[in-house]
Formats: C-alpha cells, structure tokens, sequence
C-alpha cells in the first residue's frame, strides 16, 4: 500500500491542474493537513465558529451537541452508539461495514483485488492525491442475495472519527445483493481544511441494486474535488443521488461505467450555487454494453452571484445495440448577477440507440410570483415555493430527514434575497 | 467573409458547402431589430471545419437551419454559436445531419447569452440520423447564460430509422429501398423547406440523396475498409 501511495503521489506532483471548470488557483497544496489524527479533536472553541453557520445550525434545528461536533470542536456525541448498532445490524446480515483501513486490516484479499480497480491513480489528479493521503471513508461488502433492510449511513461511521478529508470508499455489492449508502448531511460541516478530495469506487455484480446517496453541505472555504465511478455487471443497477449546496468549488461528476448486457444506471443531481460559489458538477455514463439504459436528471439553481455548471458525457461504444439515454438538464436563475453553463457531451458510435438530450434554462416568471401573492404569500415565501417544486424531482429521492433539512437549507438561504 | 444586417434590415442566405474540404469560418452580425435567416446544406463533408457565429444585437433575430449528409469515411466538423448581445434578441437554430456508412461528424452548439442580453430567447437543436451501425455522432451543445430574464434551450437526439415506419411503408407497398429513402427525404425537409427556390431545392435534395447513396464517392475510398 505504501508503494501505491508513493507511485500515486509521483503522479499526483507531476500532473498539471485542470484547465478547466472551478478556478482552482487558489489552492496551496502546502498548506494542508493531510492527516489529521482522529484524537486531535478539539482544536477550536465554539466561539471561533463563524456566525452564519451557528445560525444555519439553528435554523435548520441540529441538536445542540450535535452542533459542536459538525463545528469541529467538540466531541462526538451518541453518533458512535448509532454507528456501533447499525455495524451490528449490518453484520446480522453479513454485511462489512468498516473504516478502509481496518478493512484493509481484516479483509486485506477482497480490499487489494478491488482497491483502485473502478478509479485508478492515474485517473486525475486528485485521484492521485486522494490514493496517495487516504485515511477515512468506508469500506462495504455486501454478501451475494443479501438485501440491506435499511440504509447504510456513512454520516454516523464518519463521525464517529471525525472526517477525514481524502476519504476513500470502496463498495463491492456481490450478486444479487442491494444496497442503499448515505453520506453527508445537510448541516454545514465547518472544515479548516481547504481541500476535500474524495473517491469513491463501486463494483455492482450481476443482479445487484445499488444507491448512494449523497448531501454535501460543505463550509464555503472548502474546494470539493470528488472522483466516484461504479462499475455496474450484467442486470445490475446503480443510482447516484447527488445533492450539492455547500463549498466553495465543487467539481463532482459521479460516473457509470455500464459493463454488461442488462445493466442500468441513474444519476439525480441537484446543485445550488449562492455568493462566491461555483458547482460543476455534472454526470457520466458509459455505455459498454448492448441492451444498456441510462437517465441522468440535474437541476441546478443559482442565486446571489452563484454559478452552477452542468459537465457531462453520455458515451456508446461500438457495437452497443439497444441503448437508451435520456438526460435532463434545467437550469433555474434567481437573479441578474448569477450565471449557469451546461457542457454536455455525446459519444455515439452505434446506430441501434435512442439518445435524447434537453436543457433549459428559466428564471421564476411574473406570473407565477402574482399567483402565489394572490393567494397571500409574501413575495420570499413565493420565491422559495417556486424553488422548492423546481428541485422537487430529486429531492422526493432523497430520504425524508434529510429531505427536510435540505429545504429548510435552501429557504434560508433564499432569505433576504428579495430586495 | 463577415456578413452584416444592418439597422432593421432582413437578410436570407442559402450556404452550399459541399466538398469544401477546408476550415469555413462565417461570421454574421446581426445590428439592432435585424433579422437573418441561413440554410446551411453540407454534404460530401471530408475535413470540412464549418462554423457560423452569429453576434445579435438589440432585438435582432436570427433562424439558423443546417443539413449535413455524411458518408463514406468523411469526418466533419460543424460549429454553430449563437452569441446574444442585446435585450430581447432571439435565436433559433436546427441542425439535422445524417450520416451514412463509416462517417463522423463532430458537432458543437453554443448559445451564449451575456449580462446585458436580458429577455433573450434561444433555442438549439440537433437531430443525428445514424445509418449505419459505423457512422458516428459527436455532439456537445452547450449552454453559457448570464442574464436571468431570459429563455433559452436546446434539444438533441440521436438514433437510427425507426423499424416501424418502414414497416408501415411496406404495408403500404412501398419497398424497404424507396421507404429509406423516403424517410430520409421527410427528415430533411424541415431544412429544406426554409429553401424557397423550388429547382434548387429539387436538385439539393437530389444531390444530397446521390451522396448518401455512394455516388460522388472518390474511386479510392470503399465503405467500410
């Protein structure tokens, strides 16, 4: 492992940063921790914590010790009982639910033949740094025909430890199996850190479901640089839930790579981009296969200067016969400063598929703000209601607690922003 | 060569861009309540590299339809930018290729609408008609908009002829040859239509059918090899 780590830190030095999407020129490399040892807990003290994310806690209604944690300075609270009976639970059915490097520790053969297998090191340049520093993430395996009766979430292991800012996750679900992962949580995590270069790799076997589900919320000082990608076998299917509010950049593109006749993929992505920010985030599929399908759906909002991006590719080998891709990308603009681009891009090398792409772009319509005024709604809680059906579609997707909290996220944001 | 609409003038232009073979760069201004409309037709596209950039001012208007007609191993490239300067200037563009035996087209959309454009309305879209299962279709349309009151979109689809209509045409006793043909012909006229002249028309069509058919083909380039 070391070896790898070192080849993929070579790698990482002599690769150029990307020229395109965010700006990432302010990064500093040397100024990072890249490992943080899970004792070094209480650094800060609450009163270093800026204002608008205590009132964001606030509003959003975190449980007071549960605050301080996110806040990074204080100790965890019972997330580490939660985790301890959801590991138990998970381990009734067989299922391995662990830190990567314990992972590594028990089940080293299952670890070694997939580690870097679905995103190797020489993919991009954070997943070179992300293979070089990794500590934390998850690693899962779920057993042939096991279905997983409740989610498995992540946001309770990684507190449990305190998150690690090159988190690598590996999940391998065998054949048959079913598996729904969350991670994050729509409180604002509060990181020093100014970088968060995360993969994520995921092995779908034949007949295997699969959905990850993520809610990122990051502090607007972090550059969010993820690589996930899954491999999906013959009848599997894949979903990619993919909420995005937080950081300063983001640049996050989750990706299906369909391998086997049969196989299906989804991907939902919802971004909201607000002052200073900048989402790029998009989706890939891969079509390897014939009789392969795949949906990709984004919405974006932008608002106060924000600027949301949709990156995005939908490739057809030769000799794939019977494809079907639909993607949907809408784009909703709240003000006059905001902006939202959208790079889609279609490889099609075979004739037996059926391609449909559409994007738009709108803003909230006079008539729909009159409507809603009408019926006694004040011009912000207008506003927010039209936003909250635009994303509507994929936050239905996302489970209930978080779902909520997203949409009281967004109303606060949304707030003042009517002059 | 630019071209540019005046001040409340209205121009038309028929672009036939066979076997140009080299880079075609067009540039059309459109100025204040200007409108222009263009029919692109590029077939025989071996190394083309077309692009049309069209600049709108204030209230200009502009309808952009193209027709390309692949085959052989002809690789192309075409590049259509919609740039929207002023307030309430609207854009609309077609694009339908169809691409036969190893042929690949390259196909890029940008519609752009920048700060000061507010109330602009565009719309791009692109139709791939892949005939045979080597042809290719590349296509990446874009969207960059900084104006929030504005309305702005583009479609894209790629895929083969439908089985189905050709099964209809054949209850109707029409063979699977003619039926092709025909399907493709339907396809096209929604470019080809915008072309007024009825004999250019006529012979375009015809021209580009030939095309497709394997006629014009240098004696050196054999499908599929």
């Amino acid at each position: 492992m070391l070896d790898l780590r070192l080849q993929a830190f070579d790698f990482f030095k002599k690769q150029p940063m990307p020229r395109w999407g965010a700006d990432l020129s302010a990064i500093d490399f040397d100024d990072i921790y890249y490992y943080v040892k899970p004792s070094d807990k209480v650094e800060r003290s609450w009163d270093d914590v800026p204002q608008d994310i205590k009132n964001t806690f606030e509003r959003i209604g975190v449980p007071a010790a549960e605050r301080e944690f996110l806040a990074g300075v204080g100790a965890q609270y019972d997330s580490e009982l939660i985790y301890h009976s959801l590991k138990e639970r998970a381990g009734q059915q067989g299922v391995v639910f662990l830190d990567p490097a314990e992972g590594l520790r028990e089940y080293e053969y299952l670890f070694k033949q997939y580690f870097g297998s679905v995103v190797p090191y020489a993919d991009n340049k954070f997943a070179a740094l992300n293979t070089a520093a990794w500590s934390g993430g998850s690693f899962v395996y779920v057993p042939k025909g096991v279905s997983m009766d409740m989610p498995l979430q992540a946001y309770f292991r990684i507190n449990a430890e305190r998150l690690g800012q090159f988190e690598r996750t590996l999940i391998i679900a065998e054949e048959g199996s079913n598996l729904h992962y969350i991670e994050g949580c729509t409180a604002p995590i509060y990181s020093t850190g100014s970088i968060h270069a995360a993969v994520v790799e995921i092995i779908v076997k034949k007949r295997a479901r699969m959905r990850y589900t993520t809610v990122q919320n990051w502090s607007h000082n972090v550059y969010n640089l993820v690589t996930k990608r899954s491999h999906v076998y013959q009848d599997g299917i894949m979903e990619w839930v993919d909420g995005n509010l937080g950081s300063k950049a983001t640049m996050k593109y989750p990706s299906i790579f369909l391998k086997e006749e049969g196989a299906r993929g989804e991907i939902m992505s919802l971004a909201f981009a607000s002052e200073g920010q900048h989402q790029d985030a998009g989706a890939k599929v891969v079509h390897l296969a014939s009789h392969t399908s795949s949906v990709i759906t984004s919405k974006s909002v932008s608002q106060a200067s924000g600027r949301a991006s949709y990156r995005g590719l939908v490739s057809v080998v030769p000799g794939a016969k019977d494809v079907s891709v639909r993607v949907t990308c809408d784009a909703l603009l709240l003000d006059e400063e905001s902006r939202t681009d959208t790079y889609p891009c279609m490889d099609i090398r075979s004739n037996d598929v059926r391609i449909e792409h559409e994007a738009s772009v709108s803003s909230i319509r006079e008539e729909q703000l009159l409507y809603l005024n009408q019926r006694g709604l004040s011009a912000e809680q207008a506003r927010s209601l039209v936003v909250n059906g635009f994303i509507e579609p994929i936050v239905k997707e996302i489970p209930l607690e978080y779902a909520v909290e997203l949409n009281r996220l967004i109303e606060l944001q949304m707030e003042g922003s009517v002059g | 060569m630019p071209i540019t609409v005046k001040t409340n003038q209205h121009a038309e232009q028929v672009f036939e861009l066979q076997s140009c073979g080299a880079k075609q760069a067009h540039e059309i201004h459109v100025e204040k309540n200007g409108t222009f409309k263009g029919v692109a037709l590029l077939w025989d596209m071996r190394d083309c590299d077309v692009s049309f950039v069209i600049d709108l001012d204030e209230g200009a208007e502009t309808e952009l339809y193209a027709l390309v007609a692949g085959s052989a191993r002809e690789r192309g490239s075409l590049l259509v930018r919609m740039n929207h300067r002023g307030v309430r200037s609207k854009g609309r563009a077609s694009i339908k290729a169809v691409l036969a035996e190893s042929a690949q087209l390259r196909f890029t959309g940008m519609i752009q609408i920048q700060k000061q454009a507010q109330k602009a309305q565009s719309y791009l879209r692109e139709d791939v008609l892949l005939l045979s299962e080597h042809a290719r279709s590349w296509g990446k349309p874009q969207l960059e908009i900084e104006a929030n009151n504005v309305c702005a979109s583009h479609g894209s689809t790629v895929g083969r002829m439908d089985n189905k209509q050709l099964q209809y045409l054949a209850s109707r006793g029409i063979s699977e040859e003619q039926g092709k043909k025909m399907i493709v012909e339907g396809f096209a006229g929604s470019v080809l239509e915008h072309i007024k002249d009825e004999k250019i028309k006529d012979k375009l069509l015809a021209d580009v059918n030939c095309h497709l058919a394997g006629a014009h083909r240098p004696p050196s380039a054999k499908p599929g090899n």
